[in-house]
């Protein structure tokens, strides 16, 4: 291929992701943006549970209530760090929340719809148990600002500034607790905040969800598809191909199950199960992001945990269930 | 923080991206990125984009750019200096990309010898294909009826009419009067393209260049490709009724 054709190709797969995924990641920054100026810390505190793993729990199932895919997730998350969520609960919400919530249900529904039931308890179930369980594990770190790389836009819950916050109403509004942004705003001003924020945020995320984009593009130029599906029946390298091609081709979590449904024939239920699970929590455009907003060991858990957990799912599934 | 050029130059990439946004829905060139059914999303991008873009700039004239009051002692999440202005350009590749390299749907170039013209590769139920008429029929649905017909000799004699690009590899050398009528499905966006296609046989075949658009008319015959047999060959009709150029659709892709 000339050099001239594979600017045009590489142009028409690169610009396909990106037009897929920025209005996602608007909407992500946009409810970010809307959290920080309308949810408070009281209102958070008020609505979770005490208990660590119940407000796991509630973390992994909040994606009924921000209904973003994995690149709007990543904003929201940090956000929600910052009205103070607890650690596990905002793990278990950033892993899980691309795969549990209504939108990404429904298409799974519409896309294995012959298979449906199956398919969707085993996805939102296994993405669950996994989300959970890792948040779990961060129950041992209790400050959020230890994962996080750099501050947010808006600041740190625990730096009490008014300073992006120019329009900010009447400081008397406030907590004097001391965390004085992280009340809640009057509507108009408090939108124009939103918006302010969400436009920081898309400059600083857009960079890394544009640098993934283009490394998922760059990546299908060297490795085909063909090589990988060579390996489609085997339980065990079936699961590692599927996941490498899902964090590969990195393909928004709304629509990835219209993608599996084409290996469904043939590749095996478990490496199929590890595509839908594994993609939507880690694939390059959100590594990328991760590194962007978590510190470095922080991402390596974040890619490494639930690369094991649910590789040992999709294995045990591949030796044990049929239907 | 930012300076002030470089919050301008934010308020023209935010600006621009979203034009791009709104031109591509405009001139239909979207349809070569992502699928019909997600074309409001990229509609609701424009407009986001815009009011962000229009957010900032007013801010600006106000003389209220973020960086004036940080007193509360939180330093930026954004880089200074050069480094700054590496995250912007960053940030305007999309545009970038798109003012400066023609718009286009993946053709064979993007293929690399991955099309799918295996019977079965193409998940489908039966009921399916129930309700489209075989004259409707397209690359895809066609390639459905034969994933799901156990006897592949039962399309003898029935009549096509489809339409896609020209697509040959190295199964179709030695043979000229053989090509493929391909189409590249999308579910989602390009991301996610497969390309699939009919073998055609047509006496002229090799005067039709690589991804020319053809309309397909012809019946199909029992015949054999890639070591397949019996495989359904859509025999096209001989000269201009069975082979016409026409001009690429605006809906390149199929849709699952």
């Amino acid at each position: 291929m000339s050099f001239a054709d594979t600017i045009a190709v590489f142009s028409t797969r690169f610009l396909g992701i990106f037009i897929e995924a920025a209005p996602f990641l608007l909407l992500g920054t946009l409810t970010s943006g809307l959290i920080e100026a309308f949810v408070s810390h009281d209102d958070l505190v008020k609505v979770l549970p005490r208990h660590p793993l119940l407000a796991t729990l509630l973390g992994g199932l909040m994606g009924f209530v921000f209904p973003v895919c994995e690149c709007g997730v990543v904003p929201v998350t940090r956000r929600l760090y910052r009205k103070g969520l607890p650690t596990s609960a905002g793990i278990a919400f950033l892993l899980a929340t691309p795969i549990v919530n209504p939108i990404v249900i429904a298409s799974t529904y519409a896309a294995f719809h012959n298979r449906a039931p199956e398919i969707v308890y085993l996805r939102v179930g296994v993405a669950l148990v996994v989300s959970v369980g890792i948040g779990l594990l961060f129950t041992f770190q209790k400050r959020a600002e230890r994962l996080l790389r750099s501050p947010v836009p808006g600041g740190l819950s625990l730096s009490p500034s008014l300073a992006a916050a120019p329009l900010a109403v009447n400081p008397g509004a406030f907590p004097a607790s001391g965390s004085a942004n992280s009340g809640r705003m009057k509507l108009l001003p408090g939108l124009r905040h939103a918006l302010t924020l969400a436009g920081e945020e898309f400059f600083e995320m857009g960079r890394y969800l544009i640098i993934g984009t283009l490394l998922a593009t760059s990546t299908r130029f060297v490795i085909t598809q063909g090589q990988l599906e060579d390996l489609a029946t085997n339980p065990v390298n079936s699961v590692f191909v599927m996941q490498a091609l899902a964090f590969i081709l990195s393909i928004c979590s709304t629509a990835d199950a219209f993608v599996a449904l084409d290996f469904a024939n043939t590749f095996t239920l478990g490496s199929v199960l590890g595509f839908l699970t594994f993609g939507p929590m880690v694939d390059i455009k959100s590594t990328m992001m991760f590194l962007g907003v978590f510190r470095r060991r922080v991402v390596l858990y974040l890619i490494l945990l639930p690369f094991l957990a649910t590789t040992l799912i999709a294995v045990w599934v591949n030796l044990n269930v049929r239907f | 923080m930012l300076s002030k050029t470089q919050s301008w130059a934010q308020v023209i990439i935010l600006g621009a991206t979203g034009a791009y946004f709104a031109a591509n829905n405009l001139n239909g060139n979207i349809t070569n990125y992502i699928a019909k059914k997600f074309i409001w999303l990229s509609w609701m991008a424009a407009a986001l984009l815009l009011t962000l873009a229009i957010m900032r700039a007013a801010a600006l004239l106000r003389g209220q750019t973020h960086d004036h009051a940080h007193e509360g002692g939180h330093h930026h999440a954004h880089a200074t200096g050069w480094r700054g202005w590496i995250g912007l350009g960053i940030v305007a590749l999309p545009v970038v990309f798109g003012l400066f390299v023609p718009s286009q749907p993946l053709d064979s170039r993007a293929i690399d010898g991955e099309i799918s013209g295996d019977i079965g590769s193409i998940g489908t139920s039966q009921d399916e294909m129930i309700g489209i008429a075989p004259q409707e029929r397209n690359v895809l649905d066609w390639l459905r009826a034969f994933s799901v017909e156990p006897d592949l000799n039962a399309f003898n004699g029935q009549e096509a009419d489809v339409s896609g690009f020209v697509y040959r590899d190295a199964r179709f050398e030695g043979d000229p009067a053989r090509f493929m009528v391909a189409r590249f499905v999308i579910s989602c966006c390009v991301a996610d393209a497969q390309a699939i296609g009919l073998v055609v046989s047509w006496p002229d075949g090799a005067s039709l260049p690589d991804d020319s658009w053809v309309r397909i008319r012809g019946t199909f015959e029992a015949g054999e490709f890639d070591g397949m047999a019996p495989y359904p060959v859509l025999a096209a009709y001989d000269g201009t009724d069975g082979v016409q150029p026409i001009e690429q659709p605006d809906h390149p892709y199929l849709y699952p």
